[in-house]
């Protein structure tokens, strides 16, 4: 009995599910030939043009294929906005009377009537786009045997490919799913399109708003990435999912990839799942006899009003103007709505109670803010078995490193210590002894301070699933040994040497370059440590493994004291990231082998045009000792117009230490220190001298907690002069010889 | 059978139906009957399983209607609108109910649809109101469900059409033992298809029961009584007959109209006392028997006509 109950309720779900397909079927029409007009056809116009430009073919043909992209834009963003026509055709007899009683009193229950419109309507709208997408892949894969430009897509970009159908597949589904859940919200049409705009705006205004206020009360650590780009932000709302895929097409690369497509991938899915449930618990209370109301649940009406008004007036507390404007202009506009739905005044007054509170959520929300501090989430610190795994990024002029995933716990405990001893610094800044540098009227502290700080960005991926992201400006020492334990860690020398032979596997799709033919091959420049002489040679696929193997096993055999004492005997394309120490005795052997040359440092190099300028910062009095800031002043800082998230420490007091003067690596600066005094010194070489040639020779961009005798600007780009040896001496007569009357030209100048 | 049990329907604060109790035997052709706003239409929505009662139960052979396909599927209602579907026609219409209902008769909805002579290529928006309708009762008859459901059945029928109508739900009721609920202002068609009836007033029934014992329980009674020793005509006033359950009272100079409700042998008994010099019990149509029955409860036409 039981059996035949079950098979004949699925036989009744199963007619729906085509009947309702039926129903839609002109929607499936149109978002057939949409899809097709959106991808495949768009494809075919940009190949062809491709492929004409390929062969070169403007002798005798000119194609734009402008159009055709433009229409098939809007074919696609046609197609995806049908996915509320679909949804609100699939329910319509939740809008129209006469419907209700033919669809209700149908031989069905309510889970199948409601779950076989739902898939019939998630199968219109969303199956002709993959039949769409699969088209547009069967045609790249099709023309990659005659167009480089498909061939370079599917070889080179197969997975980002994937990884943006992926995103836009959970995309779609999120939006009819949320447009579906708002449906049951309205009983009539008009309200019914209203509640599905509303609430694919609502959620992500919300969330970011409250970001935003959550920063404003809480800055320490915490940015717009930390908040705006959170689980919570990208998997809860289709525009939130775009944000993600704009992170994505950042940084697409999935395996060293900070932000887990998975976790992603199983939140969305959550959130889906969630919004799916609320819509038919919502579908199930809600009354036959609501229909043609405008809102069948009264209090959504109001929530949408209130986050309206809780975003508008959000942004007059971000940007600290008067509010009584915005609550002024609030008000006119909800009771302009009131009137709108209560087709009158009967019960105004209720509306002004309604918008009455609507202020004291608003209100409420940001005094919550403000008194606990960002909800306490700026001393948040993870405990270290909760973190399963952090990916770093250490912005510091160049930097060495950015968006660096590690699971070795080594590291994951030197980022939560660092992250700890920030916290404690920013809780407790009386245990800190600190000394005041400088003269408090001047600018200069300022400049200073960002001399000697990094800036650290934290996300840790916690063993539940979700992420915490910080940011911090903090100085070197403390960042000393967090800095060092990643250079000498094993997974720093996998992924820098998996990223050697990443960043040369895309160079070997390169055919072509500027209309010159290059040799099939991949390209690798190696070039000295200022980025003035290179040596650029071709090399084949085998060769560039060994050189990552190589490059590796160096990596994984550095020392604390090679670290310290190689000097840097040049690096990768640019790239101060894959830098080659002179300890590094597989890499440079290999690259000898394959025809390089060591990269020499001479006049001829600084005379070429890549040098044509020298900035150099030559520090004979280094303000002593680098200091600490004691704590920062966001909202002063807001309201010097900087920007109010960043640079934490930014104040006018250092911490006195007795450890000496000790930097890191390529703080950005353009100043230079003489007497106490800073002064911007642009020179031109009298003379590339022994001294000089010298002091080049001396100069490094990786220096971690060393004291400096000097400081060099070249192009742009910042390299240090440890104090050590006659380094110092060596400074000052490079200083006197060279830069003496630059530096008297700017003092009058500014003074 | 079909029961509803202290069936309560709000709508908002207004109470549709208020604690009503109804019994409908199978294969029974019933007939709602009651005024505007009565709940007629509520109670063929909560048989249909569109509305959920607020309180008390709605049953067809003791199941709960509402949620239950089971139930629903041996159930066709049909409402008073005849808009739903205009895209289709009457074939897309007629296979998409019988794919669900499963007795659905293909042969019997051909023999119906030559009766009727119903194209069934065209569009339902190219129908009339009376086609559309018809086409929706013959597709109702075909889906064979044990119990048929209609909102203001006739409506938009022409007086031939209506005959065939009415001759096909008798055939249907006749052959299968169909349990009909007729809901309708029209009380002339609910006397010849109906035999048992429910009368509606503000959300309760004022009655339920066959229509013969309801047109033999109310009689319209004309009468004139005797004189008294000086000549003068008796004036006698509702309060008089107390002994009698009037639902109308009304006197012309010497001649008394009483609607009174009971046995006619009863009435007229109860009459003699006054001495009666003329007695006359005329049988009430069934019209009637609704304004007398709803002018007691405040029901009044001649009311609204004077507000």
């Amino acid at each position: 009995m039981t059996a035949a109950t079950s098979q004949k309720n699925k036989s009744f779900f199963g007619i729906r599910f085509k009947n309702n397909i039926s129903g839609i079927s002109r929607l499936l029409v149109v978002q057939i030939v949409l899809s097709l007009l959106g991808l495949p056809l768009g494809c075919i116009a940009a190949l062809y043009a491709s492929y004409l430009d390929q062969i070169d073919s403007s002798k005798y043909l000119t194609y734009d294929p402008t159009g055709f992209i433009v229409a098939s834009v809007i074919s696609i963003g046609i197609t995806l906005f049908l996915g509320l026509g679909i949804a609100l055709h699939s329910f319509r007899y939740q809008h129209k009377k006469s419907l209700t009683d033919m669809h209700l009193s149908l031989p069905l229950n309510n889970r199948d009537r409601f779950f076989a419109d739902y898939l019939s309507g998630l199968a219109v709208y969303v199956l002709p786009l993959i039949g769409a997408i699969l088209i547009t892949l069967g045609i790249l894969a099709f023309a990659q045997s005659f167009i480089d430009d498909a061939r370079e897509l599917m070889q080179g970009h197969i997975k980002e490919i994937f990884l943006v159908i992926w995103i836009f597949i959970i995309a779609l589904v999120m939006f009819y799913t949320l447009c579906v859940l708002a449906l049951n919200f309205a009983g009539s049409k008009f309200e019914a399109v209203f509640s599905c705009i509303a609430l694919n705006i609502m959620i992500p205004s919300v969330i970011a708003c409250t970001s935003f206020n959550i920063i404003k009360s809480a800055s320490f650590g915490m940015n717009t990435d930390a908040l705006l780009t959170s689980n919570l932000m990208t998997t809860t709302s289709p525009i939130g999912n775009m944000i993600y895929f704009a992170i994505a097409m950042e940084d697409i690369d999935l395996d060293t990839y900070s932000f887990p497509l998975a976790i992603w991938t199983l939140l969305s899915l959550i959130a889906i799942f969630v919004y799916l449930v609320l819509a038919y618990i919502l579908y199930k209370v809600r009354k036959a006899e609501d229909v043609s109301k405008p809102y069948v649940f009264k209090w959504y009406y109001y929530l949408v009003l209130v986050s309206a008004v809780y975003c508008f007036l959000s942004v007059f507390f971000l940007t600290e103007a008067n509010i009584m404007p915005g609550i002024i202009i609030a008000a006119i506009l909800w009771f302009i709505l009131e009137v709108i739905t209560r087709r009158g005044f009967k019960r105004i007054w209720v509306g002004a109670i309604c918008f009455a509170g609507a202020i004291a959520v608003a209100f409420g929300i940001r005094a919550i803010c403000d008194s606990s501090k960002g909800f306490g989430l700026t001393k948040y610190v993870p405990s270290k078995s909760m973190v399963s795994s952090v990916t770093v990024s250490y912005h510091s002029g160049e930097g060495y490193i950015y968006d660096l995933k590690f699971k070795d716990r080594e590291i994951i405990d030197d980022v939560v210590e660092l992250h700890s001893n920030i916290i404690d610094r920013y809780k407790n800044p009386d245990k800190y002894s600190y000394v005041e540098l400088g003269n408090t009227d001047s600018e200069n502290k300022k400049q200073r301070l960002i001399f000697d700080s990094a800036r650290v960005n934290i996300t840790y991926a916690l063993r539940n699933g979700s992420r915490c992201t910080r940011e911090y400006y903090c100085t070197s020492d403390i960042s000393a040994k967090l800095f060092t334990d990643i250079l000498l860690s094993d997974e720093y020398a996998e992924m820098m040497g998996d990223r050697i032979y990443k960043d040369a596997e895309r160079t070997l799709r390169h055919f072509e370059y500027d209309g010159m033919p290059v040799p099939k091959g991949a390209q690798i420049t190696i070039e000295d440590k200022f980025g003035i002489s290179n040596t650029t040679r071709t090399l084949n696929d085998n060769e560039i493994k060994r050189l990552s193997e190589a490059y590796t096993a160096d990596l994984k055999n550095l020392t604390a004291d090679d670290l310290k004492n190689s000097k840097i005997w040049g690096n990768f394309t640019g790239n101060y990231d894959n830098f080659i120490l002179s300890s590094f005795d597989n890499t440079i052997s290999l690259l000898l082998d394959l025809g390089y040359k060591e990269p020499v440092i001479n006049e001829k190099a600084f005379g070429s045009d890549a040098a044509h300028d020298i900035y150099a910062a030559m520090i004979g009095l280094y303000p002593e000792p680098v200091v600490y800031a004691k704590e920062h002043d966001y909202y002063s800082e807001s309201k010097n117009g900087s920007s109010p998230y960043f640079r934490p420490y930014y104040d006018s007091y250092y911490e006195d230490t007795d450890k000496g003067t000790r930097k890191e690596t390529m703080s950005s600066f353009h100043f230079c220190w003489y007497h106490n005094k800073s002064y911007l010194v642009s020179a031109n070489l009298l003379e590339f001298d022994n001294d000089l040639k010298e002091l080049l020779d001396r100069a490094t961009y990786l220096v971690i907690n060393e004291k400096l005798a000097g400081v060099l600007e070249i192009n742009s780009k910042m390299y240090f002069i440890p104090d050590e040896g006659d380094n110092a001496e060596l400074v000052e007569r490079v200083y006197n010889s060279q830069f003496t009357d630059a530096i008297k030209t700017t003092y009058d100048y500014y003074n | 059978m079909i029961e509803l049990k202290k069936a309560v329907k709000r709508f908002d604060s207004y109470a549709a139906l208020d604690g009503v109790d109804l019994k409908i035997e199978k294969g029974a052709a019933f007939g709602l009957l009651g005024s505007n706003g009565a709940g007629k239409s509520t109670i063929l929505r909560l048989l249909s399983g569109i509305y959920r009662p607020d309180s008390g139960e709605v049953l067809i052979d003791g199941k709960k209607v509402y949620d239950s396909e089971e139930v629903k599927s041996r159930v066709f209602f049909i409402n008073d609108e005849t808009v739903q579907f205009a895209g289709y026609t009457l074939k897309k219409l007629k296979d998409y109910y019988k794919s669900y209902y499963k007795n659905f008769s293909e042969e019997l909805f051909e023999s119906l649809r030559s009766k009727i002579k119903l194209p069934l290529d065209k569009k339902l928006n190219t129908f009339s109101k009376g086609m559309k309708r018809q086409a929706i009762v013959i597709i109702a008859i075909a889906c064979k469900p044990d119990l048929l459901l209609m909102d203001e059945a006739f409506d938009g029928l022409d007086p031939t059409m209506r005959i065939i109508v009415k001759k096909m739900l008798v055939d249907a009721m006749m052959d299968r033992q169909m349990t009909t609920v007729i809901s309708s202002h029209n009380l002339r068609e609910i006397n010849e298809i109906c035999d048992t009836a429910a009368l509606l007033h503000q959300g309760k029934i004022i009655f339920s029961r066959d229509l013969d014992s309801v047109k033999s329980n109310v009689h319209k009674v004309q009468a004139v009584f005797e004189k008294d020793p000086l000549g003068n005509s008796k004036e006698y006033t509702a309060e008089d007959f107390n002994d009698l359950e009037l639902l109308h009272f009304e006197r012309n100079q010497s001649i008394y109209y009483l609607i009174a409700k009971g046995e006619e042998e009863v009435i007229k008994s109860a009459l003699l006392p006054k001495k009666p010099l003329l007695l006359e019990v005329i049988p009430l149509s069934l019209e009637e028997i609704f304004i007398y029955e709803l002018e007691v409860l405040g029901y009044d036409s001649s009311d609204i006509t004077e507000e």
